[in-house]
């Protein structure tokens, strides 16, 4: 795909700003960039959005609400239709299901409610704009590793020096290094291309939705490899294990995980989008 | 293939029926973890906390605390914990009952002692919690530094820090782990101690999932443990340190990869049950899925078997732990995936599964920390031979 110079631009300030400031900023940057006054919305009209931004959403402006996501009609199944709503379902979202804020800083949007929700981002400026942003804030979950397990002792050594936890560490940064490489062939300036019209340094495939999705997964996972190494600080909510759920949440509810009902139906419209 | 004994298959068939009922309350519980206190009527939750019990639960003796008469206690606290974790993982670990102190107990305490705990455990809800990690020091018994010091009459100042302990702020009574002061490395004792006594402070801790356990920090301040309250001191030497120690845990493991498979089930019961049809690759990967459970579950039952027949056979634990827990990560994070975009937020069942499978890993060791276990038991030839 062909990306203008700017876009680029606000996928690097959005990996640098989550690796440095976390992801609270990150998305506020890459937000107000790449869909300014209307909230990004997922496929199925969900979005996670920096509260701070909520006022500057035009969608909310005339109605004095911010359509926060509370019990929604039962959720549709990829291929768009509705689950039997005769069957026993004591764990279908009700009214009091509102979820917490999954991060502090943080509101999450169910579909949008008006007739004709503004148009939002470019879903793929979008899509690799976010996995930008999941990469620096999985940066930073290593880098929370590091300093969690150079200070916790085992027999007088750092845990960091365990040869098991090297290793783990050196299996997520081989991960994040190639996740890395595939997303920055996306922000280079187009290369010069042979006769042939092709770059010997180019994918031989194109990063289309469903590797995209698969390249969002590859970081959750890289995410929970980490957080296993943070032992339960990470599990608790004052920890960096909160912004990896956040993080999670984001690749959820822009492109979902992937599925064979998106490598086999990846073409197929239901009416809340592709899926 | 082993036949269960009746008394057990009967125990499974009812609590697999009472495991659906904790499933309604699963997402009250994960948003306010005191919500249990309206759930204690609840058939699953009054035979946690000792109350009720299904027909033919046949124990060895009328004594409090008497094991199973069909003598595979651990594989019933498998089959028990599974189906509890299916309905919810969160409110079994977080119902009143004996739960880890009861094993403790099984294996250190003495019948005067078991006696004084579920005494208590009888007239009401009450819960008990089990304090062993510490704070930067993870739960390796050669780190610990809570410490009980003498007091002349064979009693015991108790001083020190937890952390991550489940259920703390609600217990009325506690197990701790301390080391005595003066003594080596593993002079580990676990004693028993009464929340209500002077200078017990708990604290909760909150999490990102299973927030029905209600993690806490515990602080002890000279807290006074009479001699009768300490473990094991009826035991032959070789009995009450260690051995006794690594043969509770051993005993504990395979439940919490039965706890792993429970929440790994319920992913994979709510694809089945709210998805209509599945067809081609998407039910190839539904039966794999289900396939992965099975696996994990044999390695499982066989671990409670192993452990059962000898309480120091615990590598197939390990494996099985360590096993159980990637397959619970595995299923939760794809159920949603049979769901499309935003799954996590239309199906939050499956949302709070993914973030609960997280918590099993730090239960009972970690995975590595079953890993390094498991390389002993192949370098000393006691696991994985013929
Ligand atoms: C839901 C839940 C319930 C719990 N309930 C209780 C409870 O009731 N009572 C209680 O006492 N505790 C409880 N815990 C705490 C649990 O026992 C600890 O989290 C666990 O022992 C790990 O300790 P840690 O969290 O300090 O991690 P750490 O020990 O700091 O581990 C950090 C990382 O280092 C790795 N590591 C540690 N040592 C080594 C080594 N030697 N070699 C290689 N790698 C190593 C670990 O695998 C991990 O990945 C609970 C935890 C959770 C999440």
């Amino acid at each position: 795909m062909t990306v203008p110079a700017e876009v680029r631009e606000h996928w690097r300030e959005a990996r640098v700003s989550a690796r440095n400031d976390g992801l609270v900023p990150a998305l506020t940057l890459l937000s107000r960039a790449l869909s300014p006054s209307t909230p990004p919305r997922g496929p199925r009209g969900h979005a996670v959005v920096p509260r701070e931004l909520l006022v500057e959403y035009r969608e909310f402006a005339d109605r004095g609400g911010y359509g926060e996501r509370t019990g929604t009609s039962a959720p549709a199944e990829p291929d768009g239709h509705r689950p039997d709503s005769h069957q026993p379902d004591s764990h279908r979202p009700g009214p009091e299901a509102e979820p917490a804020d999954p991060l502090p800083g943080l509101a999450v949007l169910g579909p949008a409610t008006t007739a004709q929700p503004l148009p939002g981002p470019d879903p793929d400026a979008w899509g690799a704009g976010l996995a930008w942003l999941r990469l620096g804030n999985s940066e930073r979950l290593r880098e929370a590793c590091v300093a969690y397990l150079a200070t916790r002792k085992v027999e007088g050594t750092s845990l960091l020096l365990q040869q098991l936890v090297k290793g783990a560490l050196a299996d997520a940064l081989i991960e994040q290094l190639e996740i890395e490489g595939v997303l920055d062939y996306l922000t280079e300036d187009a290369e010069e291309t042979g006769p042939d019209g092709c770059s010997p340094l180019a994918p031989a495939l194109p990063l289309d939705p469903p590797a995209l999705a698969r390249l969002q997964a590859q970081i959750t996972e890289v995410d929970r490899a980490l957080l296993r190494l943070l032992g339960a600080y990470g599990f608790t909510a004052e920890g960096p294990g909160q912004a990896a759920y956040a993080s999670e949440l984001l690749a959820d509810v822009y492109c979902g995980w992937p599925g064979p009902a998106q490598h086999s139906e990846n073409d197929r419209n239901t009416p809340e989008g592709t899926v | 293939m082993r036949t269960l004994p009746g008394p057990l298959r009967t125990t499974h068939r009812h609590v697999r029926q009472w495991a659906d009922d904790l499933r309604a309350g699963a997402l009250e519980l994960d948003r306010d973890p005191d919500a249990v206190h309206r759930y204690l009527d609840l058939p699953a939750v009054r035979f946690l906390a000792g109350h009720l019990t299904p027909p033919e639960w046949d124990r060895t003796g009328p004594e409090a605390g008497s094991g199973p008469a069909h003598g595979l206690a651990t594989l019933e606290r498998v089959l028990v914990s599974e189906e509890l974790a299916r309905g919810d993982a969160g409110m079994m670990l977080g119902s009143p009952g004996a739960s880890m102190t009861g094993v403790l107990l099984g294996v250190l305490g003495s019948q005067a002692q078991k006696d004084w705990v579920y005494g208590r455990l009888g007239e009401r809800p009450r819960w008990t919690c089990f304090a062993l990690t510490e704070p930067d020091r993870g739960s390796a018994i050669g780190e610990m530094t809570t410490t009980l010091t003498p007091v002349g009459d064979g009693s015991y100042l108790l001083d020190g820090e937890k952390r991550y302990v489940g259920n703390a702020a609600r217990a009325d009574l506690g197990a701790v782990f301390a080391r005595v002061a003066g003594t080596e490395r593993l002079g580990v004792l676990a004693v028993l101690v009464d929340t209500a006594d002077p200078g017990y402070r708990a604290e909760p801790l909150p999490t990102l999932g299973l927030r029905g356990v209600q993690l806490c920090r515990i602080t002890f301040d000279r807290v006074h443990v009479p001699a009768e309250q300490v473990l094991g001191a009826h035991l032959p030497p070789t009995r009450r340190g260690m051995w006794g120690i690594v043969s509770v845990f051993n005993r504990l493991r395979p439940s919490v990869a039965a706890i792993a498979l429970g929440i790994a089930r319920a992913a994979h019961d709510y694809i089945g049950d709210n998805r209509k049809e599945l067809r081609g690759a998407e039910r190839d990967l539904y039966e794999e899925l289900g396939r992965r459970i099975d696996g994990a579950r044999r390695l499982t039952y066989r671990a409670a078997l192993a452990v059962d027949d000898k309480p120091s056979d615990g590598y197939l634990a390990s494996a099985a732990k360590a096993r159980a827990c990637e397959v619970a990560e595995e299923v939760t994070l794809r159920a949603p995936g049979f769901f499309g975009p935003g799954a996590r937020l239309d199906h939050p069942l499956l949302d709070k599964l993914a973030r609960d499978a997280r918590g099993v890993e730090f239960m009972e060791g970690t995975r590595n920390i079953q890993k390094l276990t498991l390389f002993q038991g192949l370098h000393t030839g006691k696991v994985g031979r013929l």
